[in-house]
């Protein structure tokens, strides 16, 4: 080892112990140093094996806690269905209603113009940017999903990525999913993914499954003046006959 | 990025991380055990092992959570035994985030947690090949990479392989220092007499284990992509 770095610092890298700039230092000694390179990985299989250990312990003791009957609350299915054929059949309500009136035609452009797809948006930084593209532009799209969504489980926080992941879902065609993740965007702290996601959410269920979720966040953005999608929801709830 | 790491002292040299609560806070919130704030579970996770585990046994029963988690699972192929496996994979995902500085307080807890346990479901449902919530499945493409789930199963038998190399008591010096502990607090735990000791015995565990990795050269090999 060079007089650069030692144990020590491997350590702290490993266990997350470093502030960004000495973590960034470090990774550039790391690029340029194979001897320290090697050393690093040799430790990483100390740490994560200590990790896998942490992580068993906490797996048994946790079914230590799990009751007896596992199945204590049984699903209902037969209340499920009502809830399925109600569904559908204000569903079809609402579409032959649409249909009926030749809005739809003109909602859906209004929706696939103003929809905010996630290429659209400056996103924070070069290094993640290029990571993300990579991901999306090299590989099929359900294999971008798959990374995102393993990328999620350990930092549900990472708020940008999760809205690339409903906007992939909705490319993929899975817009039950996109809707759902932009709903849960939007309602997370973040203010301005929140907007974005919650704006994209009234859009797609507006194409298709109105519902009082996509309502009070419409509600919300019209009263809110500062809201970035204000003028446009005023547009939308004119088209949908809502003001 | 992540935060800053974790949020403990050893007394060597961390001190620019955010400290922990005081002992009697703690001790206090583990006491009560009754409506618990957010910053008193990561601040107890934390704080040692016993505070950790009362954190968790705490969290463990916010039913209210259990059954959105339950509801998610089960509406989307799942049972109710493997919406309680995810679960459990959720806080031991929330343990280590909160562990590692990965967590950011600027929102609930339990938010998070269920955002963790719903892509860990979306995650196993895909490797389970029970899609039955999305209505479009693109052929061929929702099947994890057998390569990626052997390299997997590879990788854990490689690090149950290194934890046999460590006795019992290394296991436990080193399984605490790597959940952050200060020495202080490990030679507490194991009725050592200073915390210099706790310092020497770790180091000591840690040169034999690296010794040991320089006779299994195919260890480190095995998890080369």
């Amino acid at each position: 080892m060079n007089a650069n770095y030692n144990q020590q610092d491997i350590e702290h890298y490993l266990l997350g112990q470093m502030s960004n700039s000495d973590r960034s230092n470090f990774e550039r000694l790391m690029n340029q140093d194979d001897d320290l390179k090697a050393a690093v990985d040799k430790m990483r299989l100390i740490t994560d094996a200590l990790e896998l250990d942490i992580e068993n312990e906490l797996r048994a003791h946790l079914n230590s806690l799990r009751p007896i009957q596992k199945d204590q609350i049984k699903s209902r299915p037969l209340k499920r269905m009502v809830w399925y054929v109600a569904a559908a059949i204000v569903m079809m309500l609402v579409t032959f209603v649409w249909l009926l009136t030749g809005q739809k035609q003109g909602l859906d452009y209004f929706v696939s113009s103003h929809y905010v797809a996630y290429s659209q948006i400056h996103l924070r930084s070069e290094d993640d940017i290029t990571d993300k593209i990579v991901g999306s532009k090299n590989s099929p799209l359900t294999e971008s999903i798959h990374q995102f969504e393993e990328h999620l489980i350990s930092d549900p926080q990472d708020y940008e990525s999760r809205f690339i992941l409903a906007d992939l879902y909705k490319q993929n065609q899975n817009i039950d999913q996109a809707r759902e993740e932009f709903l849960n965007l939007a309602n997370s702290t973040s203010k301005i993914w929140k907007e974005r996601a919650g704006w994209n959410y009234v859009l797609l269920s507006a194409q298709d499954k109105w519902n009082q979720n996509a309502d009070e966040i419409l509600k919300s953005i019209l009263k809110d003046q500062r809201n970035s999608y204000h003028e446009l929801g005023i547009e939308l709830a004119k088209k949908m006959g809502k003001l | 990025m992540n935060g800053v790491g974790p949020r403990r002292t050893d007394g060597f040299g961390f001190s620019n991380f955010p400290k922990l609560r005081t002992q009697s806070t703690i001790t206090v919130a583990t006491k009560s055990n009754e409506n618990l704030t957010d910053q008193q579970l990561t601040d107890m996770i934390c704080h040692s092992d016993a505070t950790r585990k009362s954190a968790i046994e705490y969290i463990y029963r916010w039913d209210a959570l259990k059954l959105k988690v339950q509801h998610f699972v089960q509406t989307r192929g799942g049972t109710s035994s493997e919406s309680l496996d995810i679960y459990h994979e959720g806080i031991i995902v929330l343990d280590r985030n909160i562990r590692t500085g990965r967590y950011k307080s600027d929102g609930s807890l339990q938010g998070y947690l269920y955002s963790i346990c719903r892509f860990l479901w979306q995650n196993e449902r895909r490797k389970s090949h029970r899609n039955t919530f999305v209505e479009t499945i693109p052929e061929n493409n929702d099947v994890p990479s057998p390569d990626m789930q052997l390299f997997k199963e590879e990788r854990r038998q490689v690090l149950e392989k290194v934890l046999q190399m460590l006795d019992d008591s290394c296991r436990k010096i080193l399984k605490l220092w790597k959940l952050s502990y200060s020495m202080a607090e490990i030679a507490s735990i194991l009725n050592l007499s200073s915390p210099q000791l706790a310092k020497k015995y770790k180091y000591r565990c840690l040169k034999k284990l690296l010794l040991s990795l320089d006779k299994e050269p195919s260890l480190l090999e095995a998890l080369r992509p």
